[in-house]
């Protein structure tokens, strides 16, 4: 047996050969399960359901004087992240700003995740970040979203969402071990987990 | 008289090691840490000057040594005292770790739980959807008491998922079960195989699991998540939560002796 550490480095090295998918799950379900949280959290879906021969979920809440409108597709893989990212600027140029747009998956292995938010010079991380769209990984089966990328304007969200912590991902990686930390070292950090 | 050979043992016992030092035994006059920098990968590199008599009189110098310092992690050991009642009395223990039916040990969850949270400040409210309500400052608290980590168990736990849609998050929810199954059917190792299984489910929806120590009622273990709002309660669980492997621990030396004696006494 190797007397050398196992490191977290080792492990993620071990976990690039898995697939994709951590569950394989449809879209159909996934579309479910958004819609089944949506009602959890406590909102109104509309019954607007397609666009352009897209299924797509669209719900609403009012808390006081504000009003929270959300619409999101699903999409099977972080492969098809970005095709889902041009569909939704579409519709943002339809609907405007006032409303939170979402891109809904099965649960997708962290890595894949990492991996593709980072290709091209972290091309889609940037996009999502640009155009303030969420990503949810959503378990059918546990009937559970966690938001691994993007922040809500809705709050209430938090509460409701698998695991408090999120909104960006990548970032939290890049701060885990020295929050606050230097900016050379977090890039240093993220790359060392990239080799 | 400390000798470099001295510092140099010393330092090596810390994990940290000289590239280069004077002779061995040199005699060390002083001794400073000018600058210290552990790096992002965790190791130690530290600046020293060294004062020692040379040759030619006394000498300073600076000296880099490096690499890992060993720091033993001091936890300090949980509290095995049951956290004591604020308010209320505590309620009598009882003799044995066996329940005689589900009734009993249902009646039994109910007035540890009901004693707990009324400690806390709770009031019982009246509410027809879980078996118990309580309330403080107008949140919630509702409960489904279960004999058992089964499939009903489950059932009930799913019923709890579906009020906190109907009533939201600002409230809290909690399934609540005897620490201990087997006299009501299900091991210790199947309880935890349940838990293991559920567990991140009824986390991912914030439903609590609690379980009530078999023998003394006023030690109410969390399992998944617990109300972290509420100061005093949560105080009472962050000290249970570290007391469930100590009794979990007493359990199964228990009912190993039980085993090798054959009998159904209960140990004090």
């Amino acid at each position: 047996m190797s007397e050398k550490k196992f490191t977290s480095k080792d492990l993620l090295r071990q976990l690039r050969p898995t697939p994709d998918l951590a569950y394989e799950f449809s879209n159909e379900e996934v579309l479910e399960t958004a819609k089944y949280f949506l009602r959890y959290v406590g909102y109104t879906l509309e019954g607007r359901e397609h666009w352009d021969n897209e299924p797509v979920f669209y719900a609403k809440r009012r808390e006081g004087e504000t009003n929270y409108e959300i619409l999101g597709l699903v999409r099977h893989s972080m492969k098809e992240v970005a095709d889902g990212v041009a569909q939704l600027l579409k519709i943002k140029r339809e609907l405007g700003e006032k409303t939170e747009y979402v891109i809904a998956l099965p649960p997708v292995q962290e890595r894949h995740l990492i991996d593709y938010m980072r290709a091209d010079d972290q091309k889609l991380y940037r996009d999502l970040r640009e155009n303030a769209f969420s990503i949810w990984i959503c378990n059918p089966h546990e009937k559970s979203v966690w938001c691994p990328q993007g922040v809500l304007r809705d709050k209430r969200f938090t509460e409701y969402f698998k695991v408090k912590f999120g909104g960006d991902f990548l970032g939290i990686l890049a701060n885990m071990p020295y929050r606050g930390g230097r900016a050379k070292d977090r890039k240093q950090f993220v790359e060392g987990l990239m080799e | 008289m400390t000798t470099i050979g001295d510092v140099k043992e010393i330092f090596a016992r810390k994990g940290l090691y000289f590239e280069h030092l004077p002779s061995e035994d040199l005699i060390v006059t002083g001794m400073d840490v000018v600058e210290r920098y552990i790096t992002p990968q965790g190791n130690s590199k530290v600046v020293l000057n060294i004062k020692y008599r040379g040759k030619k009189g006394e000498v300073s110098d600076l000296f880099l040594c490096e690499g890992k310092v060993r720091r033993r992690k001091r936890v300090p050991p949980p509290i095995e005292e049951t956290p004591k009642p604020l308010k209320l009395e505590a309620l009598p223990m009882r003799q044995t770790f066996e329940f005689e039916s589900e009734k009993e040990a249902i009646g039994y969850v109910r007035e540890a739980i009901s004693h707990l949270l009324r400690d806390k400040d709770y009031s019982q409210g009246k509410q027809r959807e879980s078996d118990l309500y309580f309330e403080k400052l107008l949140v919630g608290f509702f409960l489904n008491l279960i004999p058992r980590f089964d499939e009903s168990g489950l059932q009930k736990a799913q019923e709890l998922i579906d009020l906190r849609m109907k009533y939201g998050s600002e409230n809290n929810y909690g399934l609540v079960a005897p620490a201990f199954q087997e006299s009501l059917g299900i091991s210790l190792l199947q309880q935890e195989h349940w838990l293991r299984s559920h567990g991140e489910l009824l986390a991912a929806h914030r439903i609590g699991v609690y379980t009530i120590n078999n023998k003394n009622p006023n030690q109410i273990f969390p399992f998944t998540v617990y109300p972290r709002n509420d100061r005093d309660l949560a105080r009472y669980f962050i000290q249970t939560v570290q007391q469930w492997p100590y009794m979990r621990d007493k359990y199964v030396e228990y009912r190993a002796e039980r085993e090798k004696q054959g009998t159904l006494s209960s140990p004090r």
